[in-house]
């Protein structure tokens, strides 16, 4: 039986509010220096209307993984729930989908991140374009900038390794440099540049039809990728069920507020062609043409643009490593990968090798061209298709789980009869339904108008169910069937040794109010 | 670069800058941490969610109302007040006795203003029995209480008796748990004569 707190070494909680924030800020907070050009392109003069749309959604699953992580505050996130509420075949499906987009996270964001500290090169009096190669039938493999990503990513993987509580200090540092930045670009921007007319023109004048806008909003949910990672870390994160609700909203909203904020500023300073056009470094170029502050403009967006996606992909080493970690606990892995370093209570083992795929993602990026884009569409079927799952688990979940006590619930609920005489009442969420809708509709805009990612993306899941059918035989577990746990005991030992003891007594009463009523499975 | 300040602009800068306050504001502000004995302690009273408080016309009863509403309050607890007409045993039990039903109706009008006051939901019963506890219990058994709370009157205390009869038989019989107020020594008494 999973029981991954039974372990000999726990994972060390050692994530405070801050740090809490800054795993999911560091994911999130890089997706809109990269979505706001691709967006812009795509969604044209409704620019901010495409953002506005994807943040809505966001919003739902924001107060879905509110709830669960809350609820449920254990390594896993998405995949835990899942596990949870549907069995262990949709549980390592939704981790499958949620492991692409975390080591995409490390690749594609350490390749970005060295990209953005590039810039500076110049200065130094090196040309980063003469050392592009041809390597075989791979041409202009730049060898210095592959040497850079693999060397960051190696960095990650030991600042990771050594502990939590190092690598979440450096976010905590870095992000808190980002944010600072960011404020400072959307503040100038607004009193001396921003000009409502030009982004009413374009919004009245350059509407999108009908395939670009469905485009452009479901590359608008890139920039929003990411939340999973305060779940991730909710078990390393102390008095969880109570900080997760806070940080987790608190992030949802800042992260809502720049990315209507980016939007609605580069529409009022640039046409969205300039946007589109320069879909690697947007907010660069809405930083230039900021009075005051655009002589230095370039420099600084550059340094915080490479300081947030350097974290982004330090969220995606821990993100990564500990989804699989989990999916080990729960023998949807081998346990193999399950192992807790006996010094650094890190796990170890998923660190490095979940790492290694993001290093074969890096350089078969370098190697192709197409790679990013191949790598960018993955990440949007990834995230919707994870999400989804999410919303059914925590639909079924309110009906299979009543007695778990939710300190944060989805608002808008249907009260209904519970099951038996005297059983706890069912609190159905409507927006839970709705967040469903939502994203399915997503995921169909992104199998509908991404042709790369409508293949490559259920072949990753598809190839990921192959080894897991094939590990289970191997194992003598059954593939189709989910294991037999004991929730009960594993909820109560996560609440007690979280320290949250006001719901542990909450959750012993529900359990005593449910076994005088004559018992009822969870 | 031509320095260009809109009133716009700075506005939604304004509404930026305040709406990340408060964000993260809110966001620091975590509750504090309670050992388990404090929380297993704590969940003991938020579980009460029916309180029956007997009420007479004296300010003994009503104050245990106003006692029994600060208890109830944080978890919205239902407060069911009981008052009990006495019926002489020379009676049968459903004689009519208008004049103490009046003086019931009284009370239970005082109690339910104060409930109001507190914003919970509260119910009025009068019963009859031939003595108060009976009545008291009756009540606490049917509705399924989880406290009772009694306020201790001064003056229906014989010489050299700590309670009443009343309150003693409630105190002695009761399954739920059973709140008595015993006021300060001349604490009630002087606000009664005062008035």
């Amino acid at each position: 039986m999973g029981q991954p707190e039974e372990a000999g070494n726990a994972l060390r909680r050692d994530v405070t509010v801050w740090g809490s924030f800054m795993w999911g800020y560091a994911d999130v907070g890089a997706d809109i220096y990269t979505a706001l050009g691709l967006v812009a392109g795509a969604a044209m003069g409704a620019t901010p209307v495409a953002f506005a749309v994807a943040g809505i959604v966001y919003l739902l699953v924001g107060l879905a993984y509110t709830e669960l992580a809350s609820s449920y505050p254990v390594a896993g996130g998405g995949q835990y729930f899942t596990l949870r509420g549907l069995g262990d075949v949709w549980g390592f499906v939704c981790g499958s989908a949620l492991l692409l987009d975390y080591t995409i996270d490390i690749s594609l964001f350490a390749v970005s991140s060295s990209g953005y500290f590039n810039f500076f090169l110049p200065a130094l009096g090196v040309n980063i374009q003469s050392f592009a190669v041809n390597i075989g039938p791979f041409v202009g493999v730049n060898v210095l900038w592959l040497i850079e990503t693999l060397l960051i990513i190696m960095f990650l993987v030991a600042i990771n390794y050594v502990g939590i509580k190092i690598s979440s200090r450096i976010n905590e540092v870095l992000g808190a440099i980002a944010i600072i930045g960011q404020v400072v670009i959307v503040i100038f921007g607004f009193v001396f540049a921003w000009d409502p007319n030009q982004m009413l023109l374009q919004m009245r004048l350059q509407f999108p039809d009908m395939h670009n806008f469905m485009y452009g909003s479901s590359l608008a949910i890139i920039s929003f990728v990411g939340l999973e990672s305060i779940s991730q870390v909710s078990q390393e994160t102390r008095r969880p069920a109570t900080i997760v609700p806070r940080t987790s909203i608190s992030l949802v909203l800042n992260v809502l507020i720049f990315a209507l904020a980016f939007s609605v500023l580069g529409m009022g300073l640039l046409p969205w062609q300039v946007l589109g056009a320069h879909a690697g470094d947007p907010i660069a170029i809405v930083a230039q043409k900021i009075p005051i502050i655009g002589a230095i403009a370039a420099p600084m967006t550059a340094l915080i643009g490479g300081v947030i996606v350097l974290i982004s992909s330090n969220s995606g080493v821990m993100s990564a490593s500990r989804l699989t970690y989990s999916m080990s606990t729960f023998q949807l892995l081998p346990e193999w990968f399950s192992a807790v370093h006996p010094r650094y209570h890190t796990p170890y083992r998923t660190i490095v090798v979940f790492s290694g795929v993001a290093v074969v993602q890096a350089i078969l990026a370098f190697l192709s061209g197409g790679a990013m884009n191949t790598l960018a569409n993955m990440y949007a079927f990834g995230a919707t298709f994870g999400y989804l799952l999410v919303f059914i688990s925590l639909i079924v979940l309110r009906f299979k789980d009543p007695f778990t006590p939710r300190p944060y619930r989805m608002p808008l609920n249907v009260s209904l009869k519970g099951q038996g005489d005297g059983a706890p009442r069912i609190a159905f969420p409507v927006l839970a339904v709705i967040g469903f809708l939502g994203v399915g509709t997503i995921l169909f805009e992104v199998i509908l108008t991404h042709a790369i990612g409508r293949i490559a993306g259920p072949a990753w899941v598809l190839m990921m169910l192959l080894f897991y059918y094939i590990y289970r035989r191997k194992a003598g577990l059954p593939p189709w069937r989910a294991l037999p746990r004991d929730w009960e005991a594993q909820q109560r030992h996560t609440l007690r040794e979280a320290e949250e003891f006001e719901l542990l007594a909450e959750y012993e009463q529900a359990l005593a109010d449910k076994a005088a009523r004559g018992g009822q499975s969870t | 670069m031509a320095l260009h300040v809109g009133v716009l602009g700075t506005a939604i800068a304004i509404v930026f800058l305040v709406l990340l306050t408060l964000v993260f504001r809110w966001m620091f502000r975590v509750p504090r941490q309670l050992p388990y004995e404090v929380a297993k302690i704590r969940r003991t009273v938020n579980q009460l969610r029916t309180v029956v408080v007997p009420v007479v016309a004296a300010m003994s009863s009503e104050r245990a109302v106003e006692l029994a509403c600060r208890l109830a309050e944080p978890q919205q607890a239902q407060i069911v007040l009981v008052h009990v007409v006495e019926v002489p045993l020379s009676l049968p039990l459903d004689a009519a006795m208008p004049s103490q039903r009046e003086k019931g109706e009284a009370s239970l009008a005082v109690g339910v203003t104060i409930c109001e006051t507190h914003e919970l939901k509260s119910e009025g019963v009068i019963v009859p029995a031939r003595s108060a506890w009976e009545g008291i219990l009756r009540v606490a058994r049917e509705r399924h209480a989880d406290l009772i709370v009694l306020g201790l009157d001064a003056k229906q205390r014989r010489p050299g008796e700590e309670m009443s009869r009343n309150v003693a038989q409630v105190v002695r019989r009761a399954a739920c748990e059973v709140l008595v107020d015993r006021p300060a020594v001349g604490g009630i008494d002087k606000v009664e004569r005062a008035d």
